[in-house]
């Protein structure tokens, strides 16, 4: 299992944020998200509809490279609204990826897809 | 013809006419009726903001999105309902991507052989290749369609000395709708040659002509001595018809539609700096947090109200910690936060879906400002809520009945609910309240408030502005002029009320040199109390003994 973690700041450039989660993943992918907030946020990007607590891992389906993209921004944003400064106030933890060998897995490209 | 007076006298006898001085300035309220948008579309340019108007919407913004394929669709809902219900006109600043990329368009004129097919006449070229070798010209379309359009070309019949046909150097050129077959720019009939002119002797170099046409085209390069050869497709006329050649060409390219902050950010500059001016500004139904953020932190700075909406899909306990989780720039009477759990028909492109409803709050608003009394006062003072206005959709389903506990919520984070209420004057799905996001139990916790508010501070600055680089004592009895007319219009037209804080009265200014820098600071002071708004009313009937 490897993490990707997003900090304040991170909004401007999420690019290698989103490549990082996509990588060598099969879309759709459940990753397990948790946040560092003060508070417990509710996060538009990630279909769920009810409150995030924060520190509590939270299932979140990821269906598009664009809603990856979505993810990291409104984590970004919403560490530089908190002002909190932690390395990993969103951390994203990604499912071991499938066993080498087979064919390579299919991405979309950052932005290839709208949501 | 005599003429009984001069421009200017010096020392001899005479009459000295001096131009007429205009002083009834009342200042225009053109940008009332306009709402601001920042929105991802599939047509628009991206290096300015520019206005829709409800006739063009499609012209403009491209073909609808179903909300099923593309959240993003949204947007141009809120920008057909504000525009629908009362808006003038649409300011919208494009969302585009740094990878976006806007080519030229090259134009060939070919010779057609004999035998064989018509050659293509268009293609797209990138800045830096600039004029390919053999074209004639190329063109800048800055309205950046993201399906193609479509180019036709003219060359008027030349002839030679002796009668014979010669190849052209006047050109006509449209623009046409792939999407409507419909003319959108042009014609544009001018000269290849730099040097030529018509008849008053006004440059009718195409570069020119197009130029001073319009700013959505740009004939960017014309080849050295260009001409289109007799043989061409597009030379001279057909059964008595200027014989167009017509090609599509795909020019832009929008690259990703998921924004850095810096894209989001761009956006937002280029509705600052944004002509024509608005009153409003509109969140678009975006989910996207950093969006709202800096839509909210714009209004905030250019004494704009932002009108948004929470996602409908929230539950109120949802959507109360989604407002909290925007954070500060939540907490000011420029913030305007609606949450509709309604699901209705998408008026654009079909399908059912969750539609904020903070674009008909818009356009409700600008036909409300529309309707000013005599003194050009309008009635902001009545709010866009409760029995006299109705959210106008089809299909409509509410997917949420909010407890009145959770209406509490909703009401104490500043969330005004849309839903269905029985009103004895009719059932509707309406906006049960109108408060702001101030953080305040005082009169700015009131969209109404805010509403005059804002209003008379833009009244009050655009005046001040007019005063600036006048004499001390002149600014001072204008500014003071206008003060003196505008408060008691605003009085008249039931906005204000008489306080005992001002003796009774409903306003008081003062207008005077700042006494730490007389010389080139002038204050403008005042204070005002404003009429409010009903929200609650508490009845109590008493039963009382027969006798």
């Amino acid at each position: 299992m490897s993490k990707v973690n997003v900090k304040k700041g991170d909004g401007q450039a999420p690019k290698p944020l989103v490549e990082k989660i996509l990588v060598g993943q099969q879309l759709p992918v459940t990753v397990q998200l948790t946040h560092q907030a003060r508070k417990g946020l509710v996060i538009p990007s990630t279909g769920i509809a009810e409150v995030i607590p924060p520190g509590v891992p939270t299932a979140v389906k990821i269906r598009s490279a664009d809603q990856a993209w979505l993810l990291v921004t409104d984590l970004a944003t919403f560490a530089e609204l908190g002002n909190n400064t932690a390395e990993n106030f969103g951390c994203i933890e990604l499912p071991a990826a499938p066993a080498a060998g087979g064919k390579p897995k299919k991405t979309n490209e950052p932005g290839s897809v709208e949501q | 013809m005599t003429v009984s007076f001069s421009r200017a006298i010096g020392k001899r006898s005479g009459v000295q006419l001096n131009p007429i001085s205009d002083l009834s300035e009342i200042g225009s309220i053109a940008s009332d009726y306009n709402g601001a948008f920042a929105a991802r579309l599939s047509r628009g340019r991206i290096d300015k903001v520019f206005a829709v108007t409800r006739e063009q919407i499609r012209r403009l913004t491209g073909e609808p999105m179903s909300m099923t394929v593309s959240a993003l669709g949204e947007t141009q809902v809120h920008l057909y309902e504000a525009l629908r219900y009362g808006a003038q006109q649409a300011i919208v600043a494009r969302l585009v991507s740094k990878d976006a990329v806007l080519k030229l368009i090259a134009v060939t004129a070919a010779a057609t052989p004999e035998s064989g097919a018509v050659p293509k006449m268009l293609k797209a070229v990138s800045e830096a290749e600039g004029l390919p070798a053999g074209a004639l010209l190329t063109l800048r379309h800055k309205e950046c369609f993201n399906d193609g359009v479509v180019v036709e070309i003219n060359a008027e019949a030349a002839e030679t000395d002796v009668g014979a046909p010669a190849p052209s150097k006047v050109v006509l050129i449209r623009l046409v709708d792939p999407q409507t077959g419909k003319v959108i720019l042009g014609p544009y009939r001018g000269s290849l040659s730099p040097t030529s002119a018509d008849e008053f002797g006004n440059s009718d170099y195409i570069v020119d002509v197009v130029a001073k046409s319009t700013d959505l085209l740009e004939v960017v390069d014309v080849a050295e001595d260009a001409s289109v050869p007799v043989a061409c497709a597009f030379y001279g006329k057909a059964d008595n018809k200027a014989r167009y050649q017509s090609e599509k060409v795909e020019y832009f390219t929008e690259g990703p539609t998921v924004y850095t902050s810096a894209e989001i950010e761009n956006a937002i500059s280029r509705l600052k700096r944004s002509r024509p001016n608005f009153t409003y500004i509109g969140a678009g139904g975006t989910q996207n947090v950093a969006l709202i953020s800096a839509l909210l932190d714009l209004g905030k700075d250019i004494n704009k109200q932002v009108v948004w909406d929470v996602p409908g899909h929230l539950a109120p306990d949802a959507a109360a910690t989604f407002y909290a989780s925007i954070g500060g720039s939540t907490n000011s009477l420029y913030s305007q936060a609606f949450w509709a759990p309604i699901k209705s028909d998408n008026p654009l492109a079909g399908g059912k879906a969750y539609i904020g409803t903070s674009g008909q709050q818009i356009g409700l608003r600008c036909a409300r400002n529309a309707q000013v009394n005599a003194k050009g006062i309008a009635p902001r003072n009545q709010p866009i809520a409760g029995s006299g206005f109705a959210l106008s959709r089809t299909n409509i389903t509410q997917t949420y009945e909010p407890t009145d506990d959770e209406l509490e919520v909703l009401a104490e984070s500043r969330i005004n609910p849309c839903i269905f209420k029985d009103y004895s004057s009719g059932a509707k799905y309406a906006w049960l309240d109108s408060l702001t996001g101030a953080q305040t139990e005082g009169a700015t916790k009131l969209i109404a408030v805010a509403e005059m508010g804002t209003w008379l501070d833009d009244k009050v600055t655009n005046n001040a502005q007019e005063c600036l680089q006048k004499p001390m004592a002149q600014s001072i009895s204008l500014h003071l002029r206008f003060l003196g007319d505008l408060l008691p219009a605003l009085e008249s037209a039931g906005w204000l009320q008489g306080t005992a804080e001002l003796d009774g009265a409903s306003y008081r200014a003062e207008v005077a040199a700042n006494p730490s820098s007389p010389y080139d600071t002038m204050n403008s002071r005042y204070e005002v109390c404003y009429d409010g708004t009903n929200r609650v009313t508490i009845v109590q009937q008493t039963i009382v003994r027969a006798s």
